[in-house]
């Protein structure tokens, strides 16, 4: 029952902050949350953890100033994540009720132009009511694909995304599938859906079924297999140009600033004493990745991942 | 008593869940348990329905005679009216 507060607490606030966009004249797509959740049987909760949403990738700032006007703040400030591998939306938290909202400019998996994303996704969307306030949903289509590139950017280590992709290829027709591959090579993000169907067995027959190439980018590779955490920021390092810049990389990832030590650990999410904690056990933590993220790069960069 | 009878669409959200539901009044911070009566009235409720068809709706339900749905049915739009929950 717990699961299923939280879910609809966070349908509100997705619609509170649909509508504040809006007021800010910014348009957004709702990813996952509900649009998943329209998949599921009648009677049962598909349970989300924050609110994902989509927006024209010259309308972050605009949007950010709305998320501040609810009591939200950034995880992490772009200053305080520079040479780091650039993250695929901006995360906002707000600490009174704990609601998490993640702006997102692109998807993990996508190779095309942030700007390109948007105009597809927002070309077929679906009005639904949420909380009084109308908000736009992805095609079935393009739902279809987010859902493989969720799985994908997660690995088969993330229960709910694996739940959500079994769902999705037992009941999303097959001529959706085939639109999502058609939208997903259209957007060069055909590697990574690929990566995401093959996490399981229905949806390696599906990708071989839609022709979908297996070949895959060492990023792509890294996450699909649920790398450890640190490997794709040891790649991320090694196609850093110039000595410089590399030392810098390294510098800040040992002495990370407190919001990018935020945007990698939940730890460091839990206020004060968690941040601290997460800086004292942060040597502690590298040190425990750092082999198996090499190991596993390692992999990837021959394509065995 | 032809009136269509609906719930509020603001701030208001709500999820089925074995055959009973739960809401959240995002007006008053408050979650509602609704039982398995009156979860079977909450759909009609969201669409827009009269007394008159919450009545039949129950009496199908639970088998109860038009009387008593009928009781029932007030009952229930007065308690959800005491909470601000339908619409004016």
């Amino acid at each position: 029952m717990r699961e299923v507060a939280r879910t609809l607490a966070l349908d509100l606030v997705a619609a509170d902050v649909v509508h504040a966009l809006r007021e800010a004249g910014v348009e957004s797509v709702l990813l996952r949350g509900p649009a998943v959740a329209r998949l599921y049987p009648p009677g049962t909760v598909r349970a989300y953890v924050d609110v994902d949403l989509l927006v024209p990738p010259g309308a972050l700032g605009p949007a950010g100033e709305a998320l501040l006007a609810l009591g939200f703040e950034r995880v992490a400030e772009d200053a305080e994540l520079r040479g780091h591998r650039p993250a695929h939306a901006h995360e906002w938290l707000r600490l009174g009720d704990g609601a998490a909202v993640d702006l997102h400019r692109t998807l993990s998996g996508v190779g095309a132009p942030p700007a390109e994303l948007w105009a597809a996704f927002a070309r077929h969307v679906e009005i639904v009511l949420l909380g009084g306030v109308d908000v736009q949903l992805p095609s079935p289509a393009a739902t279809a694909l987010g859902i493989a590139l969720h799985a994908a950017h997660h690995g088969p280590g993330r229960e709910r995304s694996l739940r959500d992709l079994a769902l999705a290829l037992e009941l999303v027709p097959e001529g959706t599938w085939r639109a999502a591959a058609d939208l997903a090579g259209g957007l060069d993000a055909l590697p990574a859906f690929g990566a995401g169907l093959s996490l399981l067995p229905a949806g390696a027959d599906l990708a071989e079924r839609l022709s979908i190439p297996s070949g895959m980018p060492v990023e792509v590779a890294l996450r699909a297999s649920g790398a450890p955490p640190l490997a794709l920021g040891l790649d991320w390092l090694l196609s850093t140009p110039g000595p410089r810049a590399k030392a810098g990389l390294v510098l800040r990832t040992l002495f990370p600033a407190p919001g990018a030590l935020r945007s990698w650990r939940a730890l460091a999410r839990r206020g004060r004493s968690g941040l601290v904690a997460a800086y004292a056990s942060h040597p502690f933590w590298l040190a425990r990745h750092a082999l198996p993220s090499a190991i596993a790069l390692f992999r990837a960069r021959r394509g065995g991942a | 008593m032809s009136d269509v009878v609906r719930l509020r669409k603001d701030k208001l959200e709500w999820r089925e869940v074995e055959g009973e539901v739960v809401a959240l009044d995002g007006t008053a911070s408050e979650y509602l348990a609704v039982n398995r009566s009156g979860a079977e009235l909450w759909p009609l409720l969201a669409e827009g329905a009269t007394r008159v068809q919450l009545a039949a709706r129950l009496s199908e339900a639970f088998g109860l005679d038009a009387d008593r749905a009928a009781e029932d049915v007030e009952a229930f739009l007065a308690a959800l009216d005491e909470r601000g929950l339908l619409e004016r």
